[in-house]
């Protein structure tokens, strides 16, 4: 490990190291709050509900959410995407995706393809994945029913403009999945129209794993993926249809939350620009048989990006930059067999680099540097 | 002894009302929902009958939609 540099660039797996507020305030519930959400009228059960609520506030702040009630709290992306597609989704509906999407996405499409003939086609996009706005109308069938775009593509780091493309299909709802945006992208639900919005607590909010959830601006289209006990309506042994109990089944993530609450409050100040990895990226490409997997162009970007090289293969890239240099990445197909297809690293994989906020220049020098001797 | 309770539809509309009240010099405490009222596990509000009128309308202020039962 090397101790001079902060050498751990796999922060699109989930983001290390966290504020130290994060620990601080999950030991703190754990030795000193206890009690669960909505459960009972005492004091622990009280706070243990208002941490909840308050992350549901925070949540609504960040991602411009006038309803925070409407956001559905759950263990992670992958849940809450689960959540929309087999609660929005009916029989025979079609879906356009980015080209880019996650198995997250990609999965539980293929099983309702299966099981309730859902189709799917994905959207015309750049050689870089980004999504051409003016032609998404001529992909729209009288079957469509929903279009999904990954905020950040966790391949290339590609930015999509979701506003726009809502805006060029207003009557179809859109679902983003925000895993690597939401935290350091702009993501404004309710002024760009979005209809579902999933997000990580784990990567760019920088609290715990074991977090997540989705924005649902309309929960009466949706129906529920689990049931349970909300501590609400109880004689009842139908689910509440009102937000956000309808979605809230079971004892809640506490210790997360109490987390992802401290995460929330308290953002990781940059120490890197957006010019310094632009100035990266760039240099990594000048390297000899080095192709960078990334945005076109660089306002296009997000703060991940991967490589391949012509001989040597994604997995002996990263296991050299570990060995060599403590330099900690992943390589492979990142779980987005789709993505790679398109950007035709689906023989290879990619070895992905994707930066904290906490990154300095010297950091960023330092992985250059580690690059420049593993693939020379 | 005529009690006065209020009672939430869920849990995030019972914090929020204690939260919003708690800021208040109203009187109340937070207890479980009475077996009168329902089976319910959660929490509820009650109060002496003076504060009625006062917690109806800091509720209604801040749009909390509540039920208002005596006992």
């Amino acid at each position: 490990m090397n101790i001079e540099h902060l050498t751990y660039f796999d922060n699109s797996s989930t983001s290390f190291p966290k504020h130290q507020s994060v620990a601080k305030a999950m030991s703190h519930y754990l030795n000193c709050i206890g009690g669960t959400y909505g459960r009972s009228f005492y004091k622990r059960s009280i706070e243990a509900s208002a941490i909840i609520e308050d992350t549901r506030d925070k949540l609504a702040e960040l991602m411009h959410i006038d309803n925070p009630e409407n956001i559905v709290l759950c263990n992670n992306a992958t849940q809450a995407i689960n959540t929309v597609l087999k609660g929005f989704l009916k029989s025979g509906d079609h879906v356009l995706v980015s080209p880019l999407e996650h198995n997250a996405v990609m999965r539980p499409l293929k099983r309702l393809a299966n099981n309730i003939n859902i189709s799917w086609s994905t959207l015309p996009a750049n050689s870089d994945g980004l999504i051409l706005v003016d032609e998404i109308q001529n992909h729209i069938t009288d079957r469509t029913k929903l279009i999904i775009v990954n905020h950040v593509s966790n391949v290339n780091g590609v930015i999509q403009p979701v506003k726009q493309i809502k805006g060029a299909a207003p009557d179809i709802a859109l679902l983003v999945d925000g895993a690597q945006s939401v935290g350091k992208e702009q993501l404004k639900c309710d002024m760009w129209s979005i209809d579902f919005a999933v997000f990580t607590g784990h990567k760019a909010i920088g609290g715990p794993t074991g977090t997540g959830g989705v924005y649902i601006k309309n929960i009466n289209t949706t129906d529920t993926l689990i049931e349970g006990g909300t501590g609400s309506n109880s004689e009842d042994i139908v689910m509440p249809d009102y937000a956000p109990d309808k979605f809230m089944a079971g004892t809640p993530n506490m210790v997360g939350f109490a987390g992802l609450f401290a995460a929330l409050n308290n953002p990781l100040v940059y120490n890197h620009t957006q010019a310094d990895l632009t100035d990266l990226i760039e240099r990594v490409k000048s390297l000899d048989g080095v192709e960078v997997i990334c945005a076109n162009k660089p306002e296009n970007q997000s703060s991940l990006f991967s490589i391949t090289h012509n001989s040597m293969n994604s997995s002996a890239i990263s296991a050299e930059l570990y060995s060599r240099f403590g330099v900690e990445t992943r390589a492979g197909l990142h779980c987005a067999p789709m993505a790679h297809k398109y950007l035709n690293t689906d023989n290879t994989g990619s070895c992905r680099f994707s930066l904290s906020p906490l990154h300095t220049t010297s950091d960023l020098e330092y992985l250059y540097r580690a690059i420049k001797d593993v693939v020379k | 002894m005529r009690r006065e309770y209020f009672v939430f539809r869920s849990t995030r509309d019972a914090i929020k009302s204690d939260r919003i009240l708690g800021k208040t010099d109203i009187k109340y405490s937070v207890v479980p929902v009475p077996k009168e009222i329902s089976a319910e596990c959660g929490m509820s509000i009650t109060t002496a009958t003076e504060n009625i009128e006062r917690i109806i309308d800091t509720l209604t202020e801040n749009s909390i939609s509540h039920r208002h039962i005596t006992l």
